[in-house]
């Protein structure tokens, strides 16, 4: 298991890190959250020893992680990076071996997750020959080439398209099913949401958020409730203390309202100012609760499902 | 994983990557045609040309000239021509240097070649002495008793003229210590700007922060430098090596234990210089974020390089014993130059010799120590150009990792 313990790092001005700490288990995808500049990508890099903490230790197991244990991670950059002259099937043999494999078995292994990825007539291509789709794929099978015990990749999903993005959901959880320890950034929290058994919030260098998603929906102290309301759905008020309208539609109105709420009351309200054709109460979604971690008034925000991209993630 | 096999990875990919670039693979063989073919001609171009001298009606007195320009050893290329007006004409045309007529007389078009005018008139000699002793019907033995000077007149020069030794040819003194050092300056330069480009490619294409997530930063850079160091060296081996073979199948001059000697020196100051420089190069490398910037990176690298091959050039072998050239094929930067110069002419005492390559060590020793800190410290930073400080102070967020 890998242990983030406490970690600080201070670069000038700007705090980067201010104190994190969180586990990733073995068969786990824990899906790391934050707005940029949170710190994440700090937080990443210092499990792979390329940034020095002010403060705190990453953890392996019990000890403090040594050059011999970065052999059985795997890490992809948020900046790609790969030797663009050199064939895809050398490349991924070559990181193998750096990994501490033999170069026989390195170039099965970069022979099957080839074949996996559907590059196989690619594994004599040049990298800068292949499209940027699949140089992702080269990437992240740069990461896979040694079957790590510990996968980290710093936003895995962005530029991908959707047939992309759904090949790499498939890889992750396959990797978590065989009992790796997953962790991995993104804005898309909807994705995360579908994915990840954990996720981990943090907010200008803080933990903000973090646990089970099941349990933090539930732990959750607000509540998702939408109410359909036919054309009053314009102009009705609910007029409760603690119960916000986050958004309306030709027909329907979206609360945001705490977990305690009287529902019969808001209910009722509904009833008097129009027919109420469907009233659904439920768990916030990842990306209110997001919101809510770092503390972006609900309210603000303008959609519910706001795409992550433009809502207050600058 | 032990270090030495990282190293062996990491140079062996160097390598191979080298190998397979093709500009890389073309310059280098360009650079090594152009070296071997200056080897092969530049002696035909600087050696004598053969005296041309035509010849009419003169061929009683042909096999005693060929006689004395051997004995000479002047190369002389004999014309023949049927007129005197065809002979005069190729003087004219300065086809022939002079035109010997009824093996008497000589006629010019200016000047007497001094050459010439010695073989030509040793030639006569001996026609003249062997008709006359005929005449007298003296035999041949009484004709040996009596002689002929072999040597006409004695010679002696005042000033002792400069000791021109057969067996030291093209390969060994000046000529030997000017391309032991133009091979070395290419060596090095290549090489550490291979070393240069190669550090950038890795940190623009931010493959680096790949590598460093399981290699430590100086393994990358020992690797790399082990890998393109031993490239060099091969290619500055097979080179004098090709070189060597050229100048003896060509019979151009003769290869001596000397010339090997000074190869073996010329390869010595290369590991040697390329130590000394290549992490100096590796930084550079380092601290630029674009290719464009390692080009200034790498002028302040080239400016110590060349001082060090112009000291070489401009003190160092027109004025080998002087004081200047003593210090200078001592000073560590320098000394990659000066001191196989210096070797080369004969003229480095063993004292001297010791002194600089250790010295040159130990300056490795500490500059590999803080070039390898600022590299260290440099590679993982994007974004603009790092400072000099801020590569120090960052370094030692990565060098114990």
């Amino acid at each position: 298991m890998l242990r983030l313990d406490n970690l600080a790092k201070q670069y000038g001005e700007v705090t980067a890190l201010d104190g994190v700490s969180f586990d990733v288990k073995p068969g786990n995808l824990l899906g790391f959250l934050g707005p940029n500049g949170a710190g994440k990508t700090t937080a990443m890099r210092s499990i792979f020893g390329l940034v020095a903490l002010d403060g705190g230790q990453v953890l392996i197991d019990g000890h403090r992680v040594e050059p011999a244990d970065r052999l059985t991670f795997g890490y992809m950059p948020e900046q790609r990076g790969l030797y663009t002259a050199m064939k895809v099937g050398e490349q991924l043999t070559y990181f193998g071996t750096l990994h501490g494999m033999s170069r026989a078995s390195a170039a099965r292994s970069a022979d099957v997750l080839l074949e996996e990825m559907g590059l196989s007539d690619r594994i004599g291509s040049k990298v800068e020959q292949l499209s940027h789709g699949n140089q992702q794929r080269v990437q992240l099978a740069a990461a896979l080439v040694h079957d790590p015990n510990l996968l980290v990749l710093d936003e895995p999903f962005s530029g991908l398209d959707p047939i992309g993005v759904t090949s790499m959901e498939n890889i992750l959880r396959e990797r978590a099913g065989r009992g790796t320890a997953v962790m991995f950034s993104s804005h898309q929290l909807d994705l995360v949401e579908g994915l990840c058994d954990e996720v981990v919030i943090i907010n200008k260098g803080r933990l903000a958020l973090h646990g089970n998603m099941e349990d933090l929906r539930e732990r959750s102290r607000r509540r998702r409730l939408e109410v359909a309301l036919g054309v009053a759905a314009a102009d009705w008020e609910p007029g409760i203390v603690g119960v916000d309208v986050v958004k309306r539609s030709a027909n329907r109105v979206f609360l945001s309202v705490p977990v305690d709420v009287d529902l019969a009351a808001i209910l009722a309200s509904a009833s008097t100012a129009g027919i109420v054709g469907a009233f659904t109460f439920e768990p916030p979604t990842l990306s209110q609760m997001f919101k809510a971690a770092v503390g972006i008034d609900d309210l603000s925000a303008i959609e519910v499902d706001a795409d992550p991209s433009e809502a207050g993630l600058q | 994983m032990r270090s030495s096999r990282v190293l062996r990875l990491i140079a062996a990919r160097e390598m191979k990557a080298r190998l397979r670039n093709r500009p890389f693979l073309i310059g280098n063989a360009v650079t090594m045609a152009v070296i071997l073919g200056l080897i092969l001609i530049l002696p035909r171009i600087i050696g004598d040309d053969p005296l041309p001298l035509g010849l009419v009606n003169s061929e009683g007195v042909t096999p005693a000239i060929e006689n004395v320009s051997e004995t000479l050893d002047v190369e002389i290329d004999l014309q023949r021509f049927d007129s005197i007006e065809a002979a005069e004409a190729a003087l004219e045309a300065d086809e022939v240097v002079g035109v010997l007529v009824d093996g008497v007389e000589l006629v010019v078009l200016e000047e007497l070649n001094p050459d010439l005018a010695f073989i030509v008139t040793a030639a006569s000699a001996d026609v003249r002495f062997a008709g006359r002793i005929e005449a007298a019907g003296v035999s041949e033995d009484q004709a040996a008793l009596i002689g002929r000077p072999d040597q006409p007149i004695s010679v002696r020069s005042l000033v002792e003229p400069e000791q021109l030794d057969e067996d030291e040819g093209f390969f060994g003194g000046m000529g030997a210590a000017s391309a032991g050092v133009v091979l070395l300056f290419m060596a090095i330069n290549l090489y550490g700007n291979t070393v240069l480009t190669g550090v950038v490619e890795e940190k623009t294409s931010r493959v680096v922060e790949v590598v460093l997530a399981t290699v430590r930063p100086w393994q990358m850079m020992a690797g790399k430098l082990l890998g393109l160091g031993l490239l060099g060296l091969a290619q500055l081996g097979l080179l004098i090596g090709l070189g060597l073979i050229a100048a003896t199948v060509s019979d151009l001059v003769e290869v001596t234990g000397e010339a090997l000697l000074a190869s073996g020196w010329v390869v010595i100051w290369f590991i040697l210089g390329f130590a000394l420089f290549s992490t100096v190069y590796a930084m550079g490398g380092a601290m630029a974020s674009r290719a464009e910037e390692a080009q200034s990176a790498a002028i302040p690298i080239a400016l110590i390089v060349l001082s060090g091959y112009f000291a070489a050039f401009v003190v160092v072998l027109p004025e080998p014993e002087s004081t200047l050239a003593t210090v200078l094929s001592v000073i560590p930067l320098f000394a990659p130059f000066t001191m196989p110069a210096l070797i080369a002419l004969g003229k480095a005492a063993v004292w001297q010799i010791v002194l600089s390559v250790v010295l040159t060590m130990v300056s490795t020793v500490l500059i590999v120590g803080l070039a390898g800190r600022i590299y260290a410290g440099a590679i993982l930073q994007s974004g603009e150009r790092v400072k000099l400080r801020q590569a120090l102070r960052s370094s030692r967020d990565v060098i114990g990792g």
